[in-house]
């Protein structure tokens, strides 16, 4: 075992102060490096996944000069890779919401049986998989009914009931949205990264102010979805544009002109009913007013 | 069962890897659908650590007790007795040390292998293009070994 570990330097264990309440998993950073031969590390029981998080020397490949087993709880690096690594462990919760997804699990092991290189679905599809039937929207906009009212299912749920007048919002629209003061919803700045701050603009049409409604119902602006911030139900919370993830927090539906949060029925609402370019767009309670209103 | 049948069976196993919000249609649709929830950061690519976390999500999909091992057990808690029929006759093979379930570094092993065999191009990541040619060769490919393991045992 020494001879293993010997080369291994373990050197820093910073275990993530968890405060209570929170629901984060929790987390240990520790660097690891081989010199020649492989270099081991144990981990902890209850450890659900190791990420790479800086290459220190050599080339750190995930399966060829590093990996990990959750079985013989051990984390190897060789070749020369070194670098520093997260270990994140399961939630101690009692609930595993993975285990209890049929179509996942079926798609898990389609791959794993070599049928299918990839198995990603989408998070919140159901578990009966391809028994459902997708209703594609009109080709006018729709209107969906909100959370609560008959009719209504969550985006999410991958169902759509075919009543008359009742659709999903997105599919099928591309281009500007146009909002109050005859400003445009907008990206700031030039290039859409990761975090980038949804606000209102004089409309030009170019990269930042072009989404595409998606059958999901993401709004999707180079490459990156509009996202509330956190996944936030507070009144105010920041819109940014984030990667795509098929969470419930980067769905919309339109409801009249008001576009709304499939997460949790808010509108999208430039900040302080301002007009002045620049200003931030937010979620907040739908109220109708001038501020709450776009257009395609 | 013959190799039409066994074919329809295994684009069924894939097909049910679609997301619900899609049609189980053709092939191709459904391998689209999953590149696109696997390439996290939409650049039309599945790097090596975006394969990375779809190993680790499919492999906690099936670890229900969470001890690093995917079991036979584990796989006939599906409820759907054909599909699991094919998957633990196709595992078969993947289980190296034959202990009858597989470890974690196994299934990495294994899919990393289906990684490299889909890098047509060996850029050492994957595009649209190369998953859906892999899948649809895949399909094909178990169709006929689970044909000729179904002859062989009568």
């Amino acid at each position: 075992m020494n001879r293993t570990l010997q080369r291994a330097t373990a050197a820093l264990s910073i275990p993530v102060l968890m405060l209570p309440g929170m629901s984060l998993a929790a987390e240990q950073i520790i660097e690891l490096s081989s010199t020649g031969r492989e270099a081991k590390y144990n981990l902890p029981a209850n450890t659900r996944e190791v990420e790479l998080v800086t290459q220190r020397s050599g080339s750190c490949r995930f399966g060829r000069t590093w990996g990990y087993d959750l079985a013989a709880r051990e984390l190897w690096v060789n070749g020369g890779c070194a670098g520093q690594f997260r270990i994140l462990s399961h939630e101690p919760a009692s609930a595993a919401p993975d285990s209890s997804n049929t179509a996942a699990a079926l798609a898990a092991a389609a791959a794993i049986a070599g049928v299918a290189v990839l198995a990603s679905r989408g998070r919140h599809n159901d578990s009966s998989g391809s028994q459902q039937a997708y209703y594609p929207p009109p080709n006018n906009p729709g209107y969906y009914p909100p959370p609560g009212s008959p009719g209504y299912y969550p985006p999410s749920a991958g169902y759509h009931p075919p009543q008359a007048g009742h659709y999903p919002a997105g599919g099928g629209h591309q281009g500007t949205i146009h909002g109050p003061g005859n400003l445009c919803l907008d990206m700031r700045g030039d290039r859409v990264l990761q975090g980038t701050e949804a606000i209102v603009y004089g409309c030009h049409g170019r990269n930042n102010q072009r989404f595409n409604w998606t059958p999901r119902g993401e709004l999707i602006v180079a490459n990156m979805c509009l996202d509330i911030a956190g996944g936030s139900n507070a009144n105010g919370a920041k819109v940014i544009a984030w990667p795509c993830n098929g969470g419930r927090n980067q769905q919309w539906y339109v409801s009249g002109s008001q576009i709304q949060s499939a997460q949790n029925g808010k509108c999208l609402d430039v900040a302080g009913g301002s007009m002045q370019p620049g200003t931030p767009v937010i979620v907040y309670d739908c109220h109708g007013g001038q501020n709450q209103r776009w257009f395609w | 069962m013959n190799t039409k049948r066994m074919l329809a069976c295994a684009a069924v196993l894939l097909a049910v890897a679609a997301p619900a919000t899609v049609p189980a249609q053709t092939q191709p649709s459904v391998s689209r659908q999953i590149f696109l929830n696997a390439d996290l950061n939409k650049d039309g690519f599945i790097d090596i650590d975006e394969f990375h976390k779809d190993v680790v999500r499919g492999f906690h999909a099936l670890d229900h007790n969470r001890d690093g091992y995917i079991s036979s057990e584990e796989i006939r808690s599906i409820p759907d007795k054909t599909r699991v029929e094919l998957i633990l006759k196709m595992l078969k093979i993947a289980d190296k040390d034959g202990d009858g379930k597989l470890s974690f570094r196994e299934v990495v092993e294994r899919r990393m292998a289906f990684f490299d065999a889909a890098d047509f191009d060996k850029d050492d990541r994957l595009s649209m293009t190369e998953v859906i040619a892999y899948d649809a060769e895949a399909v094909r490919r178990a169709a006929l070994a689970a044909a000729s393991g179904g002859t062989r045992g009568k």
